[in-house]
């Protein structure tokens, strides 16, 4: 190998006074801030690693409580209808045992004999007689 | 006189002697390391980030040590990954920039006050910076320092023939550059 051709062996690059001499006083400095600073970070891991399973546990007392109380919300309309259906059964039933099968038949034909028809709709309102008359299709 | 590894390695065990190990680590290698790192990098700041680096993760992890290595082959080997990685991110960093990092340090050559070589080593650090990162490493470690291709090998866990491949196309690649006179 010629060194001629690539020029002597010795270091081409220099470097700042008392480099190497303080170097480990730098790097001590350097370690000092570094621990200091994963210390900082372990310390707020270890915060959340103690607070972490209180919080799990919250949660699951939260998503608890509200399928306490919303579940049987989403099924009480249908509760209240039953119970309702169930209420009007029985009443009817008890009606039953006191009361004529005739009697209620005529109190049932009273109640809709009280039904009262409008004398015109809203749709023919403005026909006259003759002109529904007209337009009505008898078979 | 040098402290033995062995001593180092000793002390670094005993929690009430462990600054005294790294005391003593950091008085053995913390040149040699240098100038490992500073050939590659170039910029001494760089370089000075870098072996710190170095030092912090080898004492990260001394207790892991398990002794097949060396502590200097392992130490170099900390070394040649943290500067590879270095190298290899400021690249990705320079791809949007359009910028690359041999011209980048070319210029450092060129205007650096810590270079202190002459015209013939400025021209070989320069076509060294047009070599590949293994390459370079390889031709660093053979030209400057003096490595045998069994502790270069060790450090960089390639093999001896593949080593001797790579300083031989390092070799004729700079010889080209120099007689095109390319730089």
């Amino acid at each position: 190998m010629s060194e001629e051709l690539f020029g002597n062996k010795k270091r081409p690059f220099g470097v700042p006074e008392n480099y190497f001499e303080d170097f480990e006083k730098r790097f001590m400095k350097k370690m000092e801030i570094e621990t200091a600073e994963n210390a900082a970070e372990e310390k707020v891991g270890s915060v959340i690693s103690v607070v972490k399973p209180w919080l799990a546990m919250a949660a699951s007392f939260v998503i608890i409580a509200l399928l306490y109380y919303q579940v049987p919300k989403l099924f009480s309309a249908d509760t209240e209808i039953s119970s309702v259906n169930s209420v009007e059964d029985e009443f009817i039933n008890s009606l039953a045992l006191i009361v004529d099968e005739e009697d209620i038949n005529a109190m049932i034909i009273a109640g809709e004999s009280d039904f009262v028809f409008a004398p015109d709709s809203v749709l023919f309102g403005t026909f006259s007689e003759e002109e529904l008359a007209a337009v009505t299709y008898f078979d | 006189m040098q402290p033995d590894d062995k001593k180092i390695l000793y002390l670094a065990q005993k929690a009430n002697k462990k600054d005294e190990a790294l005391a003593l680590l950091m008085k053995k290698y913390k040149e040699r390391l240098y100038w490992h790192i500073r050939k590659m990098i170039i910029v001494h700041e760089d370089a000075d980030d870098l072996l710190q680096n170095t030092f912090m993760k080898a004492w990260n992890h001394i207790g892991n040590f398990r002794g097949d290595a060396s502590l200097y082959t392992w130490l170099y080997r900390i070394a040649t990954n943290e500067t590879l990685n270095y190298i290899n991110k400021k690249k990705e960093g320079l791809l949007h920039e359009d910028a690359d990092i041999e011209t980048m340090l070319g210029n450092k050559i060129e205007t650096d006050p810590l270079f202190t070589g002459d015209e013939i080593q400025k021209r070989l650090q320069k076509c060294l910076l047009a070599l590949p990162e293994k390459q370079r490493l390889v031709f660093n470690m053979k030209y400057f320092e003096d490595m045998t291709y069994e502790q270069m090998s060790e450090i960089l866990g390639t093999s001896v023939g593949a080593l001797k491949a790579s300083y031989f196309h390092a070799v004729r690649k700079i010889e080209a550059f120099i007689k095109n006179e390319v730089f």
